[in-house]
């Protein structure tokens, strides 16, 4: 046959030639079409296997539906809630079902149970790059997502994705980057012209997709892998019954814009012109230094596009003002990425939000976009915190992404944990690369200039990366000064941990004997030389001065035995007053770091119960004065006496009461027994703000986990969150009229101000029944027009009422006042008021 | 061929030195016909399944039920069995399977992955924050779920002795030299016990198959071959590296790791050795050195020294841990040591005064080092500056030589574990 009549065929005949073919084999079904070729496995459920897009072979690439099940108990009994559990189809034995086949549309059905419920998926090919999937899942099935890893070319160094065409800067899956909402990505490999992608069409659970690329940390490192997920939920506040449909498509071709088009079929085409993406630069920037919008306009039209980008800023409680036009012109089809300097009002200070609108030539508004910054000198004030380990964050050309991460969840400061090869007489190390020292014991190889590359990155940013200090020395540093170590009863040096590799190298931690002032400050002069190395913004401590106490700070409060010296002297002996040498040493080592670095940040971590100030005043009183503190034994919420949010939330209120008074910024939060998703997550951050504690963030991107939602808000009002002029208030001649199950009370502060007074009242909502903490609640009620009435003191009178929520943080909004009363129209799950007083 | 190997087996058991006194594995229906079955109402149901017993867990605190079979006593042997901790998906296990005999009680701690044993204590002797396991119960070693594992529990009446095995077989994952094996079972007869704690968040099984109890002989293998290097891994090791430092003699190494188990806040060091020499490797020991390492049990103090006098050669190591702060002070090592160990924090030295190792050809220098007093018969074989620094003595048929220098001090080119010194010295010792 020749060309002519080939094509005067495929005129005639096109679905023949452009059909869709099943093969049955023995263990699987074979789909194939111009666009690719799947494998379908038949004993198991259906795991869409890639062996072909177009004719190129893919050496790997698998997507699958997966459940996710959180393991939150059902009824409080003292426990943390347990991990999620999750399956993948393709792990399950399954039925499968071909319910179509026909060389224009094959349908296989596949249907399976596992402990969350019955599934059903309809799998549907037809001759485009287009698969549609049809999940229906029943039961207990409280998270949903469908994971597409991607093993493309190896060693392909130009894969991007589509529509950003780009890289995604950042680590393999969780640590890449996210889209929210509807809409699709793919990774496309161009070089050998596959791409493999997700569509997702809106839907009342969608968070988004999630999505990474190996090769992403930078450009010709490893091989190129790409990960998409589309991701559901929480489906948690549904509780245990009820189904749950979704629909999304899998995008497989070798034709960019074929795959574009089949996109756009299914989540709608893109506007003409577009914010395709917007950030502010910096997330904290100093009084007076002014910030930037990076913001990538998009011309989707075949139309020259002449746009004026209008930006305002709004802070204060509801103070808006313009930051001005910038004009863009894009060629058709054009896009541009802008850095457009901006300058705040003088008055502007703390928390504000930058909002865009991009407006077409006619004066309409055709796109509009915010994002959030503070304007401050004490980062470690007014934004989050967060953590991430050496075992994470080691590799070279990933260190700005961590920021990233941590930037895109409103989080200014975070704590690089257990990097240095030894915490005393390692903090600047003189050698390029070492392991971590670590009670962790990574196995990462940590160098000077990812370390350095991390804290310059952040910086940039508007985020301070914070260096753990523990009083450890590594074993091997540490025999070198027998004098310097803690002895045992036995004779032997004390071991905090250790363990040996596979290869018999030895790795542990020795106690540290620092307890002298002119030690401590040599320490504190390692830590400031550290900081010219390095540029670190501050420090987070995990021990302490304290000579009689253990020493992990999470058993501060227990006294212990002796330990000895070299000599065999028992510390009861050496150190009398422990409080004393406890300031002494501290002071000692602040005086020496602020001496070179008076900006550095000193941060802590120690249990601030009252009886625990009351044994060694003096150390917490130094510990507290302008400081971060971790409050980790306040982690313990699934202990009786914190197993409430208001139990745990007024504990909380009273430590951050404690050392609020000497300007410290307490943390909490991170590291056990709550899952991302859950309304238990939600509300005990809510909780843990409301008493002016922040929650200690983990660095992964999660669609789940709503922590930009809510650290946005905290950041926006830090004025009333995180403030320590706000301290000691009651709910004296206030009162919730109709009454609710909403914490209201618990966080009442008040500060004065120049003409009277300010009264803050956090409010959280509570589940509608039970409120433990560590239990699955479903999606509590809105609370309706709750109704307070404020009795002024004499002499006073109100001069306004203002209600902040998540839910719009870019301002506040003044409430009606009619006799002392005045009306919440709705809370979600948390808002903060503001009452102002007159007079007095 | 079949036929050879039958009767080789049955020359074995009637000749040789051991002898199955009971076995089952659980796989023929009636397999449970002869146990005595205490079951509880919502406990544990054990069903026999083609791949063994199954015992299937449920949530009855402390009260799971069992099924025991009596077996007779005997005072030296070993109950081998096969255990896999089944587990699928969102399963929540707990404490799981329990095996029991005489004396020895074993349980599962599914949910932290771990075999642990129990000789019965006294309530008083509960661990802090231990509130549902066995009074005074230990950890022997991690399990892996959905794995069958091969288990031992090899027993000795006589000399107080229980070792465990998991997995391993060549060497005890821990072992017990002060416990009493028969207990009450002495007076009451013995039992073999299979039963399930009751303690299962969700409800989940385990199969045990392959029970066997065999009765091993009692005479001592004095013509045991001496190829085993036996090394105690204490801190120093790093220091002290065997495998090079042993290289020319032979490669039968064997390692007895010190390690921490989790962290520690308390003062105290919680390190143990993870692994222990069985009784049988002792016998075969050529060396057993203690490199910076602490002491071992009484009894297996002895059991070394026994080996020792029949032509082992016991050498320890110096380091911040061991010797006088290595528990070695009125012990029967530490009484037979070249070097009187009388004192906790005896090192003496500093950081800034080295003393230069004499009579080696490669240079080397120590900081601090324990002040040797030698005991009768003990020699010098080397010194830094007018220091004892290697000493030995013989001991029986064989030699215990102490290093009382120290890997400790500033980490400098010419220290002695960075020079060929090191192994000049103990070059000079083991030849």
């Amino acid at each position: 046959m020749n060309k002519t009549s080939l094509l005067a065929l495929s005129l005639l005949f096109p679905v023949l030639l452009s059909a869709v073919t099943l093969t049955e084999n023995a263990g699987n079904f074979t789909v194939s079409n111009d666009n690719y070729e799947v494998t379908c496995g038949k004993s198991t459920g259906f795991a869409v296997k890639i062996n072909k897009v177009g004719k190129t072979a893919v050496p790997s690439a698998l997507a699958a539906p997966e459940f996710n099940i959180d393991n939150d108990l059902e009824k409080y009994d003292g426990r943390y809630n347990p991990s999620p559990a999750s399956t993948a189809n393709f792990r399950t034995k399954a039925v499968c079902k071909v319910l179509k086949n026909t060389p224009s549309e094959i349908q296989l059905e596949v249907s399976y149970n596992f402990y969350g419920g019955k599934v059903t998926e309809i799998i549907t090919f037809d001759n485009s790059c287009a698969v549609n999937y049809t999940v229906k899942a029943a039961n207990n099935v409280r998270l949903f997502s469908h994971n597409f890893q991607v093993g493309m070319v190896p060693g392909d160094k130009k894969g991007i994705f589509l529509p950003d065409m780009k890289r995604v800067q950042g680590l393999w899956q969780s640590h890449g980057t996210a889209m929210e909402g509807a809409g699709w990505r793919a990774a496309w490999y161009g070089k050998k012209k596959t791409g493999i992608g997700i569509a997702v069409p809106e839907h009342k659970d969608l968070r988004g997709i999630e999505y990474s690329m190996q090769g992403g940390i930078k450009d010709g490192w490893g091989t190129s892998r790409a990960k998409l997920t589309a991701v559901y939920g929480s489906l948690q506040k549904y509780g245990k019954t009820g189904e749950h449909s979704f629909n999304y498509t899998l995008l497989i071709g070798n034709n960019a814009k074929k795959i574009q088009e089949t996109a756009e079929k299914i989540v709608g085409k893109a506007p003409e012109n577009e914010i395709f993406s917007y950030t502010l630069k910096k997330l904290a920037v100093r009084p007076g230094e002014g910030n930037f919008i990076v913001t990538e306009i998009r011309n989707n039209s075949n139309t020259k596009a002449d746009l004026t980008l209008k930006s305002t800023v709004s802070y204060g409680l509801d103070s808006e003002k313009s930051l001005g036009d910038f004009k863009i012109s894009l060629a058709p089809n054009a896009f541009k990425t802008f850095e457009i300097p901006v300058k705040f009002p003088a008055d502007l200070k703390k928390g504000a939000a930058v909002r865009s609108n991009l407006v077409d030539s006619d004066g309409k508004i055709i796109a509009s976009a915010v994002d959030f910054c503070t304007v401050t000198d004490r980062t470690i004030r007014d934004t989050g915190f967060g953590i991430v380990n050496a075992a994470q964050a080691y590799q070279e050309g990933s260190e700005f992404a961590w920021s990233r991460n941590f930037k895109s969840k409103y989080v200014g400061n975070f704590e690089y944990y257990c990097w240095m090869p030894s915490t005393i007489f390692g903090l600047a190390p003189e050698e390029d690369s070492w392991l971590p020292h670590t009670e962790a014991h990574y196995n990462t190889p940590i160098t000077k200039k990812f370390v350095k590359a991390l804290n310059k990155e952040a910086k940039a940013q508007g985020v301070g990366v914070y260096s753990m200090v523990t009083g450890l020395w590594n074993y091997q540093k540490g025999i070198q000064h027998p004098a310097w170590l803690q002895y045992a009863k036995s004779g032997q040096p004390l071991v905090y941990n250790g363990r040996m590799r596979p290869n018999g190298a030895r790795r542990a931690t020795l106690k540290a004997n620092m307890f002298y002032p002119d030690r401590a400050a040599q320490w504190g002069n390692e830590m400031a030389d550290s900081i010219d190395m390095f540029g670190w913004a501050g420090c987070r401590w995990d021990w302490n001065f304290l000579p009689n106490v253990m020493s992990d700070p999470l058993y501060m409060g227990e006294f212990v035995d002796d330990w000895y010296d070299h000599k065999g002297i028992p510390q009861s002996k050496l150190f009398p007053d422990p409080d004393k040498t406890g300031v002494e040493c501290l002071q000692a080592w602040r005086a020496a770091v602020a001496k070179r670095h008076p900006d550095f940040v000193y941060g802590t971590n120690y249990g601030s119960a009252e009886e625990e100030w009351k044994k060694t005043p003096g150390y917490h009183k130094e510990s507290a004065t302008n400081s971060m503190v971790l409050f980790e034994d306040m982690l313990g919420y699934s202990a009786k006496k914190f197993s409430t949010f208001e139990k745990w939330g007024s504990e909380l209120r009273k430590r951050c009461d404690l050392v609020r008074r000497y300007g410290a910024s307490p943390v909490v939060g991170a590291m056990r027994g709550l899952n991302p998703g859950s309304i238990s997550y939600d509300l005990a951050q809510y909780t843990s703000a409301s008493a002016g504690v922040k929650w200690m963030i983990y660095y992964t991107v999660d669609l789940l986990d709503g922590e930009a939602e809510r650290n946005r808000f905290f950041l926006r009002f830090a004025e009333y969150y995180y403030n320590p002029e706000f301290l000691q208030g009651k709910a004296d001649n206030i009162k919730l009229e109709n009454p609710a199950k909403v914490l209201w009370k618990t966080f009442i502060r008040e500060r004065k101000t120049a003409n009277g007074r300010e009264i803050i009242m956090p409010l959280v909502n509570q589940p509608d029944k039970d409120d433990f903490i560590c239990q699955h609640h479903p999606q509590m009620s809105s609370r309706k027009n709750l109704t307070f009435s404020v009795k002024p003191r004499k002499g006073e009178k109100i001069d306004s009422v203002w209600l902040m929520t998540p839910q719009s943080p870019e301002k506040a909004v003044k409430l009606h006042v009619k006799n002392g009363n005045f009306i919440v129209p709705e809370l979600k799950n948390a808002a903060m008021i503001l009452v102002r007083l007159k007079g007095n | 061929m079949k036929f050879i190997f039958l009767l080789l087996l049955t020359a074995l058991s009637v000749f040789g030195a051991e002898k199955v006194i009971f076995s089952e594995t659980f796989t023929k229906p009636d397999a449970l016909k002869a146990w005595r079955q205490i079951l509880k109402k919502d406990g544990a149901v054990f069903t026999v399944a083609p791949d063994g017993l199954h015992v299937n867990h449920k949530h009855l605190k402390n009260g799971g039920g069992f099924i025991e079979i009596p077996v007779p006593l005997i005072k030296k042997g070993r109950l081998d069995f096969d255990v896999e901790v089944v587990l699928k998906q969102g399963q929540r296990p707990g404490i799981g399977l329990m095996v029991e005999l005489y004396n020895i009680s074993t349980f599962f701690h599914d949910g932290c992955r771990d075999w642990r044993m129990y000789f019965p204590e006294a309530n008083v002797k509960r661990l802090p924050y231990f509130n549902i396991e066995p009074v005074g119960h230990h950890k022997i070693s991690s399990v892996a779920r959905n794995k069958k594992i091969h288990y031992r529990i090899r027993f000795d009446e006589e000399s107080d002795l229980v070792e465990f095995y998991a997995g391993d077989m060549k060497d005890p994952a821990t072992a017990r030299y002060d416990v009493s094996v028969f207990g009450h079972a002495f007076y009451r007869g013995g039992y073999l016990r299979i039963g399930s704690f009751g303690y299962a968040p969700s409800d989940y099984y385990s199969r045990i198959t392959n029970l066997t109890l065999t009765e091993e002989d009692n005479t001592v293998n004095h013509t045991a071959v001496r190829d085993q290097i036996l090394v105690f891994e204490g801190m120093g090791s790093d220091h002290y590296v065997m495998k090079k430092l042993f290289s020319r003699e032979t490669k039968n190494i064997r390692s007895y790791r010190w390690e921490s188990s989790g962290a520690c806040p308390g003062n105290f060091n919680n390190c143990q050795y993870f692994k222990m020499p069985g009784f049988a490797t002792l016998d075969n020991a050529k060396y057993i050195i203690f490199n910076d390492a602490p002491n071992v049990q009484k009894t297996l103090q002895k059991k070394m020294l026994e080996a020792v006098s029949n032509g082992a050669h016991l050498i320890i190591m110096g380091g911040l841990f061991t010797l006088g702060n290595g528990d070695f002070v009125n012990t029967p090592i530490g009484d037979a040591l070249p070097v009187k160990v009388d004192k906790k924090w005896n090192l003496a030295g500093d950081s800034k005064t080295p003393l230069a190792i004499s009579g080696t050809k490669n240079k080397g220098i120590l900081y601090y080092y324990f002040p040797a007093e030698l005991t009768p018969g003990a020699e010098v074989i080397f010194k830094a500056g007018n220091v004892p620094v290697m000493v030995s003595k013989k001991y029986g048929k064989g030699r215990i030589s102490v290093f009382c220098g120290t890997p400790a001090g500033p980490d400098v080119k010419n220290a002695f574990w960075r020079t060929g010194c090191l192994q000049e010295m103990l070059d000079k010792i083991i030849l």
